[in-house]
């Protein structure tokens, strides 16, 4: 069987030839047509993406807000799911423990209207109008939510926590998001993206913001506004004047825009000519005209026409009276694109310019065409003049908003001139965040359902030196197709499994930190659960050196929720989901 | 392409840097890197056009996720390969391009020396047949290894595999072409 095809000695390329082909500027083109939402460009955060830093203060400032009485729209939507109406694990995330999984969340939303959800830790979501794109627009749809400040719910949820280059995450806050309307899952409109604003509980700054991707089953950076309520107020303060500053220079430009439209159509206008007479070779009122025999092989421009007169141009220098003289010979001839007619007798002579006019039925056709011309001038000068004056109209709005915000620039620049006045800012919002009682935030705009994780890679511990005997206690050999290591000091969870068809004893190259607090957890091929502690080795000097050889694990009674038994293992017992 | 010079590789991770604030500054790197990853992607296929429209792809999509890009010992050039192996097998998904592989004569030589067999016109015949029916995988590695004359570090580099791991495959590789070549003898004798 043939899988592919081969050529043998193909002619070569050249690379001048190949460097022919280079086209940059094309490529930057496409890529500038398709390019990512302009929210997925990290650039978009620095210093070109200010509007997004406007967003998000906007959002940051209702978080502060909703948060300081977040209950009321919580019991608004709040509605806690029976665990049939959960959705199911995807390939990507798989509950470990058979029967447990963490609880969503539900809250019906209306895909019409702006909607905000404000969860128990402070977290928001705001869903723009028109950000979910749902069969049924008239039907609710409901957003299932569950977030994650403990390593025990993120474990028993069966998230991913494996990164590349051999590094698991430690998790500084995370939440999985889905959409569902009558068992379908709904999509997010990428132009319409979620706002949301996690609550982390360490510094974001040490952090980094990552996206599930559950197709490549794999974390992916993903970029956000960090926000720390604690910080100053100075900051926003400048965020938002250089957001208005943007706006003016925005507005200045619109403005500009405009006067160029408007400057382009009186360009426009002066160039249309409304339609003479003469174009179309009809004589005006009560002028001279002359019948005269020509031939017209002389003039093959003028011998389309049936019946031609001539029509005097009337000149300064013309004799009134010599229409009233007896001439023997009028003749005529052409001085450029003009007509000369030549009058002469015996005494004198006399020259005139003509031009050829239509009479009769090729007149009253000519006069037809003129007047349509005369219309379709009007009205085109018309289309003009409307669209100067709805310009106009629209260059007065926009007018009035810049003064609006050239007023209010210059009172937020009056209020941050006042050190006084920002100190009481600083003062009140370090209150607000103490009643309250939560920290940092991270901001991020999401494109679309999944898992978003505050994170930070943390490298898999070196293996020991010689492979791990597991037993359960009563030295029965256990046989364990995952491992986890939890260590409390890193806040990470390693995960180590079983080659599949190779058994429990593949797993391999297992260690951890000596001196960390560690929990190990173990799930065997019959479901059994296991785990076994090491703790308080810091001052253990008897350990420090010496290499762990076995593992004895405990036994879960199968009736107990593993949840609550890791959530007191690794001390998490206060912590929420 | 592996053997930069330190000031080089000073000035690529400024290219880089550089390209991650705007995407205009990508320019020196698609300058740079616009034949190898077009001779790349052309000697997987025989549509020279196309080939072209996949190495815009490629740049396009380099273009689109380079602030993922981070200097972790895997050299640009060989992320940029990772893309456009990305492009090229998903063109062949898509059924938008047939699968080639472009060999010149001279460099079956060196096939036929690893494999310890005589180069004749005969032999040729018989190795062509056999390297056909061999699996994506292993031909993917005996095509960079032996006709693109790529060094284990960079088949690794490209493929996410260790150096050694990029050897031990090709040698296996390698072996189940002789075992091809051998079955297409036999068959056609």
């Amino acid at each position: 069987m043939e899988n592919f095809k081969v050529n043998l000695d193909r002619p070569k390329i050249s690379s001048e030839e190949i460097a022919q082909k280079q086209n940059f500027e094309n490529v930057l083109n496409k890529f500038n047509q398709v390019k990512t939402p302009v929210y997925k460009n990290p650039w978009f955060w620095g210093s070109a993406g200010l509007a997004s830093v406007g967003l998000t203060t906007i959002v940051s400032l209702n978080a502060i807000s909703a948060n300081v009485n977040p209950k009321k729209e919580i019991d608004d939507k709040k509605a806690t799911l029976t665990k049939s109406e959960l959705p199911k694990d995807t390939e990507c995330i798989k509950a470990p423990i058979e029967g447990e999984n963490i609880d969503f969340k539900t809250y019906h939303v209306n895909a019409l209207k702006d909607e905000k959800i404000v969860l128990e830790s402070g977290t928001t979501i705001e869903i723009p109008k028109g950000s979910l794109l749902a069969e049924n627009k008239t039907e609710k749809v409901d957003i299932k939510i569950r977030e994650f400040h403990d390593k025990a719910s993120v474990f028993i949820a069966g998230i991913p926590m494996d990164y590349e280059n051999n590094t698991a995450f430690e998790s500084a806050g995370m939440i999985e998001i889905r959409g569902v309307q009558n068992n379908k899952e709904v999509k997010i409109n990428p132009k319409k993206p979620l706002e949301i604003s996690l609550k982390t509980d360490k510094n974001p700054e040490t952090f980094d913001f990552w996206y599930l991707n559950e197709e490549s089953k794999s974390w992916e950076i993903f970029p956000t506004q960090k926000q720390d309520f604690t910080s100053n107020f100075d900051e926003k303060s400048n965020q938002k004047s250089v957001i208005l500053t943007k706006s003016i220079t925005n507005k200045k430009s619109e403005i500009k825009t405009i006067n160029d439209r408007i400057n382009l159509i009186d360009n426009q206008l002066s160039k249309i000519e409304k339609p003479k007479e003469e174009e179309f070779k009809i004589p005006k009122k009560n002028s001279q005209l002359f019948d005269l025999d020509f031939d017209k092989n002389d003039y093959p421009e003028l011998a389309t026409f049936k019946e031609l007169v001539f029509e005097i141009i009337p000149s300064k220098t013309q004799d009134p009276n010599f229409t009233k003289k007896n001439w023997s010979d009028i003749d005529l001839s052409k001085d450029g694109d003009k007509y000369l007619m030549k009058f002469k007798n015996s005494r004198e002579s006399y020259q005139t310019y003509v031009r050829p006019v239509l009479k009769g039925s090729e007149l009253k056709i000519a006069e037809k065409k003129f007047d349509l011309a005369i219309e379709e001038f009007k009205a085109t000068k018309k289309e003009f003049e409307t669209k100067k004056v709805n310009l106009e109209t629209e260059k007065k709005a926009h007018e009035v908003v810049l003064n609006k915000l050239i007023n209010e620039e210059t009172r937020k620049n009056q209020i941050r001139n006042n050190q006084a006045v920002e100190d009481t800012d600083v003062k009140v919002n370090k209150e607000i965040q103490q009643v309250a009682g939560f920290s940092n935030f991270i901001t991020f705009q999401a494109p679309a359902f999944g898992v978003f994780n505050c994170d930070k890679p943390i490298p898999y511990p070196k293996a020991f030196e010689s492979s791990l005997a597991f037993l359960w206690i009563g030295h029965q050999i256990a046989k364990f197709k995952q491992i986890f290591i939890f260590d409390l000091e890193k806040n990470t969870r390693y995960t180590y499994s079983a080659i599949p068809n190779q058994g429990y004893e593949s797993i391999d190259n297992i260690g951890f930190h000596k001196n960390n607090d560690i929990v190990v957890v173990g799930i065997d091929f019959d479901g059994n659960v296991g785990y076994a502690e090491f703790k308080d080795r810091k001052n253990d000097k008897s350990k420090e050196n010496h290499n762990i050889e076995k593992i004895v694990f405990t036994k879960k009674d199968k009736s107990a929720s593993t949840l609550d038994l890791l959530k007191k293992l690794l001390n998490e017992t206060g912590s929420s989901v | 392409m592996y053997h930069h010079t330190p000031e080089k590789l000073k000035e690529e991770r400024e290219w880089i840097q550089e390209a991650k604030n705007r995407p205009e500054n990508f320019g020196p790197l698609y300058k740079k890197y616009h034949e190898p990853i077009f001779r790349y992607v052309y000697q997987r296929m025989n549509d020279k056009e196309f080939a072209y429209d996949i190495v815009s792809q490629v740049f396009m999509k380099a273009m689109k996720n380079i602030h993922k890009f981070e200097d972790r010992g895997v050299p640009f050039s060989a992320w940029l390969f990772r893309i456009a192996k990305s492009e090229v097998y998903q063109s062949f998904r898509d059924n938008q391009a047939e699968r080639y592989v472009n060999i010149e004569t001279v460099q079956l030589v060196e096939v036929f020396e690893e494999m310890e067999e005589d180069d004749n016109e005969a032999n040729i015949k018989y190795l062509l047949t056999a390297l056909k029916s061999l699996k994506e995988k292993d031909i993917q590695l005996l095509e960079m290894r032996f006709f693109e004359k790529r060094s284990f570090k960079e088949i690794g580099e490209i493929l996410e595999l260790t150096e050694n791991n990029a050897k031990v495959k090709t040698f296996r590789a390698l072996e189940k072409l002789k075992a091809n070549y051998i079955q297409s003898n036999k068959r056609i004798n």
